[in-house]
C-alpha cells in the first residue's frame, strides 16, 4: 500500500467515528471513486469497501439524528427612506 | 431703441434653453397615430406622431430600436417614452424616443417596460453574471412573511432533503405598500449579517398588482449587488418579475426553490451506498479467480514440493500409529486378563467373608431388636429429640423453652416449641 493511501484511509477512519456528515460524505465518495478507478489490490480494495460502509452508516446515523436548525435574523437596519434611489 | 439683431444661433439656444430645462420635456410618455415611418440605411427609425390637428417629429436611434419588441408602422396608434430636444440645424424639435409601445397598455406596464430595457442594458439581467448555487449550503438565507404557509413550505422542503442547514429567516412584508423597503431592508440584513451562503426570496401567489414590489428598481439593484447568490420564487409561473430577471436562480415556487438549494443528500448517499455495493460482486469474481488459482498451486505442490514430503511423513505416521497400537493392545488385552484373575480370586475371598458378616449381622440384629425403642414405641410411648442436633432430650432440666423439638411415635413424628418446663422433684 502506497503511503498516499494510507494516509488517506487514515483520515477516512477518523471520518468514519468523528466526522461530520459531509466529512463522511465526502469520505465517502472519495472512497467510491478509488473503488471505481479499480487500481487497488484486493486486498486494498477489501480495506477500502469496508471503510465505505462504516462511512455510510456513520452519514446514515448523523442524518437520522439531524435536525433543521431556523433562526430569526433582527433587522439590523432602520428605514432609510432618503438612501433609495427614485423609480 | 433698436435692438441688435440677434443671430439665429442665439435664438436657436435660447429656445433649446426653454425646452430642455423643462423637466416633463426630458422624461415623458406621449400617444398618438403613427404616420410616415421609415427606417434609414442606418438603422434608425424616424417617424411622426398625430393626433388632435397636431404633429411631433420623432427618431428612435437604431441602438433603442434593436430593444423594441415591436417597431412603429405607419397608421398604428403607439405610445413613446423619451425626451424633447431641439434639433437646430434644422430649426426644428424633435422626440427622441427610447421605447415605443402599441396603445391600449397601461402606464404601469409602460414603466415597468422601460425599466426593464434600462436595467437590461446596464447588464442586471445579463446570463454571464448567474452564479452557481453553492453544492451544499450550510447557512441558507430567507426573506419572506413570517406568517404565512410559505416558509412553512420552505422548512419542510429543507429539513426533508438537507437537515443539516441552518435557516436565517429575515421577515418581510411581500405585499403592500411597504413590501419594497421591507424585502429590502431585510436583504440588508441578511448581507450585513454575513453569514448565508444563497438567499431566497420567496412570496406565495398573489394577483399580479401585488408583485409590484418586485419589480422595485431599488430592491433590483441591491439583489444583483447582493455577494451571494439570490433564488427568486415569487410564485408566479407565467408573469416575471425584475427580481426573477436579476436573481441567479428563478424557481416557479418557493418549495422549488428551497429544493434547488438543498442537495438531496438522501438520494445522494443512495447513489453512493449503491455504488459501493457493485463492488461486493467483484470481490467475489475475484475472489474466486485467486481460489482457483491457489487450488491448481497447491494441486502442483502436492506432487513435488514440501506438500509431498508432509504426505510423506504423514504415511509414516501412520505406519508407527498402526505399531504402536497393536502393542498396545497387547499389553491392555494383558492387562484385562490379569484383572479378571484378581476379580476372581477377591470375589471366592469376599463370599466367604460376607457370610460371615451376614451370620455375625443376623445376630446383632436379633440382639438390636430386644434393645429397640421400637418395641416401646409400640406400647405407645414416645421420645423427643432436638431438632437441631438430633440428640434425644434425655430429661426436663435440660429442655429449654423455645427450643425446637421432635416427637417420635411409632407412626411418625411431630414438631413442636418448647413452652413450659416444670422439673418434677424426685
Amino acid at each position: 500500500m502506497t503511503t498516499e493511501l494510507a494516509n488517506s484511509i487514515a483520515l477516512w477512519q477518523t471520518a468514519s467515528t468523528d466526522g461530520t456528515f459531509e466529512e463522511a460524505m465526502s469520505a465517502l465518495e472519495a472512497i467510491v471513486q478509488l473503488l471505481d478507478s479499480g487500481n487497488l489490490t484486493l486486498d486494498e480494495s477489501l480495506d477500502c469497501f469496508e471503510l465505505g460502509a462504516r462511512l455510510s452508516a456513520r452519514c446514515q446515523t448523523l442524518l437520522e439524528q439531524a435536525e433543521l436548525r431556523v433562526e430569526l435574523v433582527q433587522r439590523s437596519l432602520e428605514p432609510e427612506p432618503d438612501s433609495e434611489p427614485p423609480f | 431703441m433698436l435692438d441688435t439683431p440677434h443671430t439665429v444661433r442665439e435664438i436657436t439656444d435660447r429656445i433649446r434653453g426653454h425646452i430642455e430645462g423643462d423637466p416633463l420635456l426630458g422624461d415623458l410618455w406621449i400617444s398618438g397615430e403613427v404616420l410616415e415611418s421609415t427606417v434609414s440605411r442606418s438603422g434608425h427609425v424616424f417617424f411622426t406622431l398625430a393626433g388632435d390637428e397636431a404633429q411631433i417629429r420623432c427618431v428612435l436611434f437604431r441602438m433603442n430600436a434593436l430593444r423594441q419588441r415591436t417597431l412603429p408602422s405607419s397608421g398604428a396608434a403607439c405610445v413613446a417614452h423619451g425626451r424633447v430636444e431641439v434639433y437646430a440645424s434644422e430649426g426644428t424639435y424633435q422626440f427622441y424616443v427610447d421605447l415605443v409601445e402599441e396603445a391600449g397598455i397601461g402606464l404601469a406596464a409602460l414603466e415597468f417596460e422601460l425599466l426593464r430595457q434600462q436595467l437590461e442594458s446596464e447588464g442586471l439581467f445579463s446570463e454571464d453574471r448567474k452564479r452557481p448555487l453553492p453544492a451544499s449550503p450550510g447557512i441558507i438565507g430567507v426573506i419572506t412573511s413570517e406568517s404565512g404557509a410559505v416558509w412553512h413550505d420552505i422548512q419542510n422542503v429543507i429539513r426533508r432533503r438537507f437537515p443539516f442547514a441552518r435557516l436565517l429567516l429575515a421577515p418581510a412584508a411581500v405585499q403592500g405598500e411597504n413590501a419594497p423597503r421591507s424585502i429590502h431592508q431585510a436583504l440588508q440584513s441578511l448581507i450585513i449579517d454575513g453569514r448565508a451562503e444563497v438567499i431566497i426570496i420567496a412570496r406565495g401567489g398573489g394577483s399580479v398588482s401585488d408583485l409590484s414590489a418586485f419589480n422595485d428598481e431599488a430592491l433590483v439593484r441591491a439583489v444583483f449587488a447582493a455577494p451571494v447568490p439570490v433564488v427568486s420564487a415569487i410564485g408566479h409561473e407565467t408573469d416575471w418579475t425584475l427580481l426573477d430577471l436579476v436573481a441567479d436562480l428563478r424557481a416557479p415556487t418557493p418549495s422549488a426553490a428551497a429544493e434547488l438549494v438543498s442537495p438531496s443528500i438522501g438520494t445522494k448517499l443512495a447513489t453512493l451506498e449503491q455504488s459501493l455495493s457493485l463492488h461486493v460482486d467483484r470481490f467475489e469474481r475475484e475472489l474466486a479467480a485467486r481460489t482457483m488459482d491457489a487450488d491448481r498451486l497447491a494441486t502442483s505442490l502436492d506432487r513435488s514440493g514440501p506438500l509431498a514430503l508432509i504426505h510423506d511423513y504423514r504415511v509414516h505416521l501412520h505406519e508407527l500409529e498402526a505399531t504402536s497400537s497393536s502393542i498396545t493392545r497387547q499389553y491392555l488385552e494383558e492387562s484385562e486378563r490379569l484383572l479378571e484373575r484378581s476379580r476372581d480370586r477377591l470375589t471366592a475371598e469376599a463370599r466367604s467373608e460376607f457370610e460371615s458378616h451376614k451370620e455375625r449381622a443376623a445376630r446383632a440384629a436379633s440382639l438390636l431388636q430386644a434393645l429397640s425403642p421400637t418395641r416401646t414405641l409400640i406400647r405407645g410411648y414416645a421420645f423427643v429429640e432436638h431438632v437441631d442436633t438430633g440428640l434425644p432430650l434425655r430429661s426436663a432440666s435440660s429442655a429449654v423453652p423455645g427450643q425446637q423439638v421432635r416427637t417420635r411415635m411409632l407412626d411418625g413424628s411431630f414438631d413442636s416449641v418448647i413452652s413450659n418446663v416444670s422439673a418434677s422433684i424426685p
